[in-house]
């Protein structure tokens, strides 16, 4: 059976691809993340937020064209439908519905169903053909409640009060969630934020997801910075920066976090299973609930959910896209 | 349980040395007896669930995981416990009971029943939970921590010498309640078995090019390095125990030689095997070790012998505090007083000059005075 998109999740129909790797006249952007998102486009179609990210990140001129789309809102390009559902990934983060010919075709970009209140939260979408992330597609990730994670975190922090928690989070999406997180469980001193994240930080606030009170990590006197949570990207918190820091407890927050050998591999003391990818069994389910008879896996573990996928009795097979991350490690923000 | 696991985590992630002998004994002082003594015994290797073996615990998952999805899984966590911890699928309410009575159970538990106890608790159990179980019940801890490290930790929580625990250790066996009653000073010293009881020993150490000119030849003695185990004997009122290096009395396995040692002392020497005291390769000793019991052919053939370098207890007295001469270091006594003062190193009598010995460079040396 044919598809209205191919395995390079090229659209012909109306000639655009969808998170292209290279430039290209017309894309489709599911989120705002580097290994998704990429400047140089001509057009690009995106929800409002993904676009302000984009900006912010590559420049007002980093494509030729902006085209928002909202939420829930249908552009029909001569008999092809495309509209945009959440993915629940990070702010703005969308699946792309495809529809032509009675066909339905999602591509779901990175996802997550766990409660976040700096992402629109995901919504099921039927389809034929799903195109699914498979970041954490093993049976051996199962995502803890991200509260308790955060609990882990500020008893840490209670017990160590002579120490600075530094917390490794990507920039964009991560930090946000965590210090939401945070906010959530009563913390409201500041949070002190490392010079990449403050940007991201104040356009999330611009966009309606509100953070507390925030600072510069750095121009801290030393011992002030003892009992104080600090965010920072994974790269800083084992750097020479992290020196400026009291006894600092290196902490990571991340799903590959629920293998310890990778966490004592990568130096973290206290690590953070919180994850902004839907776990083995929320694949397993977003799959069923599809109702896909076809699924193409893509971005990261895919032989096992292929092999899942088939053993349920549907067509299923490995996408190999360019320019993404897979060795499964510090990747797919 | 949840302490134990909430430990293990805390020690496997911790890269700082000094925290996790804080934490060993901060455990070791609030958690009740017998559960810290099992948690002890865990730490220092000498917990053995005989039943519980991982090939059961994987059969125990692939009941309830498809088999190529565990692969996979096992393929890219690459440590079999950790993988089960995190593969198994199933979550119920409830808590693990205490350490000392998971213990009880699983040694209780039948081989038959195992899977089906087991499954129940990996169910109870919270993931970092699941992987202390895994390690406790396989026994594999592959944390990082050494035997030392928990004994330190003791040493920490009670003021008592690392040395004095050590040298009581050996006689002692889960959960060490008398171990602890003298490390809180509600009981005295506990009374070991003069021939249970292990005297760690001063290793040798390389000397560098450098250290020569910090160091005067008349201080020191030479010996031969033999090729075989380094190996401590206490002949004892009531038996021989011979210890290897690191503490496992070995006596088992050497007969031959514990039926030829008569007297009382404790000696420090050099597990061989050979004829006619002539040392063959480590490869002919190497037969002889890890094996629990020796065939009469292999004692025939390989017949094992100690080549003494010092006496640490002359009866029941022990002689450490005197000098290495005065013990009558070299073997066979006499052999401080035979040998020329003003030689920079010389052959023990006892040690004479062995056919097939060979003086390994730079020499071992054993410290002035001991």
């Amino acid at each position: 059976m044919g598809f209205i998109i191919d395995r390079e999740l090229y659209v012909p129909a109306i000639d655009a691809w969808i998170d292209p790797s290279q430039p290209r006249p017309r894309a489709i952007v599911t989120h705002g993340h580097a290994d998704h998102a990429r400047a140089g486009h001509g057009a690009v179609l995106a929800t409002p937020e993904t676009i302000a990210i984009m900006k912010v990140r590559y420049g007002p001129d980093c494509a030729g064209r902006f085209e928002p789309l909202r939420f829930g809102e249908a552009l029909d390009l001569a008999g092809t439908r495309v509209s945009l559902y959440p993915a629940g990934h990070i702010l703005g983060s969308a699946q792309v519905l495809i529809e032509a010919g009675g066909q339905r075709a999602v591509v779901t970009g990175d996802y997550k169903r766990l409660p976040d209140r700096t992402a629109e939260a995901y919504e099921p979408v039927a389809c034929d053909l799903l195109v699914t992330e498979a970041t954490f597609g093993l049976p051996v990730f199962q995502h803890p409640r991200p509260e308790d994670e955060i609990g882990r975190l500020l008893k840490s922090v209670a017990d160590q009060p002579e120490r600075c928690h530094l917390v490794g989070c990507y920039a964009l999406g991560k930090a946000q969630r965590v210090i939401a997180l945070l906010r959530d469980a009563g913390w409201e001193k500041p949070i002190y934020l490392h010079g990449a994240m403050a940007r991201l930080c104040a356009l999330y606030e611009e966009l309606g997801v509100p953070l507390g009170p925030l600072l510069p990590a750095t121009g801290m006197p030393k011992a002030a910075m003892a009992g104080e949570i600090v965010i920072a990207p994974p790269s800083a918190i084992r750097d020479r920066w992290s020196r400026r820091f009291p006894d600092p407890v290196v902490c990571q927050a991340s799903g590959w976090m629920s293998v310890k050998q990778r966490a004592r591999q990568a130096l973290v003391e206290l690590p953070l299973v919180i994850s902004d990818h839907c776990d083995w069994g929320e694949l397993n389910q977003s799959i069923a609930e599809s109702g896909a008879g076809t699924v193409w896996v893509t971005h990261g573990r895919e032989d096992a959910l292929v092999y899942w996928c088939r053993k349920q009795g549907l067509e299923a097979e490995p996408l190999a896209l360019p320019g993404l991350d897979d060795d499964g490690g510090g990747g797919g923000e | 349980m949840k302490r134990f696991a909430d430990l293990l985590e805390l020690l496997a992630l911790t890269p700082s040395r000094t925290r996790k002998i804080a934490a060993l004994a901060q455990y070791f002082a609030e958690v009740p007896d017998p559960d810290r003594g099992l948690a002890l015994a865990v730490l220092t290797g000498e917990m053995d669930i005989s039943n519980v073996k991982p090939a059961l615990l994987k059969e125990t998952v692939l009941a309830e995981v498809d088999e190529t999805l565990f692969a996979l899984s096992y393929d890219y966590v690459g440590d079999l416990g950790e993988t089960i911890a995190l593969i198994w699928p199933h979550h119920g309410a409830g808590e693990l009971p205490r350490l000392s009575e998971l213990v009880a159970l699983l040694n209780a538990t039948s081989k038959a029943e195992l899977p089906r106890v087991i499954g129940g608790l990996l169910t109870r159990a919270a993931i970092h939970e699941r992987w202390a179980l895994v390690k406790l019940a396989t026994g594999a801890l592959r944390i990082g921590i050494s035997a030392r490290l928990a004994k330190t930790a003791l040493s920490r929580m009670s003021g008592v010498e690392l040395q004095a625990i050590e040298e009581v250790w050996h006689g002692l066996k889960p959960p060490y309640g008398e171990l602890f009653a003298w490390l809180e000073g509600r009981a005295g010293r506990p009374e070991i078995d003069h021939a249970a009881r292990f005297h760690p020993l001063m290793l040798s150490n390389p000397v560098e090019e450098r250290d020569f000119e910090r160091l005067d030849p008349r201080d020191f003695a030479a010996e031969w390095k033999w090729d075989g185990i380094r190996v401590q004997l206490v002949l004892g009122r009531d038996g021989v125990s011979m210890f290897s290096r690191t503490g496992d009395d070995i006596a088992r396995s050497f007969p031959d030689v514990v039926e030829a040692a008569m007297g009382r002392a404790v000696l420090d020497g050099e597990l061989l095997v050979g004829h006619d005291f002539e040392a063959r390769s480590f490869n002919d000793l190497q037969q002889r070790l890890n094996r629990k019991a020796a065939s009469p052919r292999q004692m025939a053939e390989l017949p094992g012998f100690v080549r003494v370098y010092d006496m640490l207890f002359d009866g029941d007295e022990d002689i450490r505090a005197l000098g290495w001469e005065a013990r009558g270091g070299g073997g066979g006594g006499g052999g401080g007083a035979g040998a020329p003062p003003e030689k920079a190193c010389y052959l023990p009598p006892a040690v004479g000059a062995p056919r097939g010995a060979k003086p390994a460079s730079p020499f071992s040396i054993p410290p002035p005075g001991a």
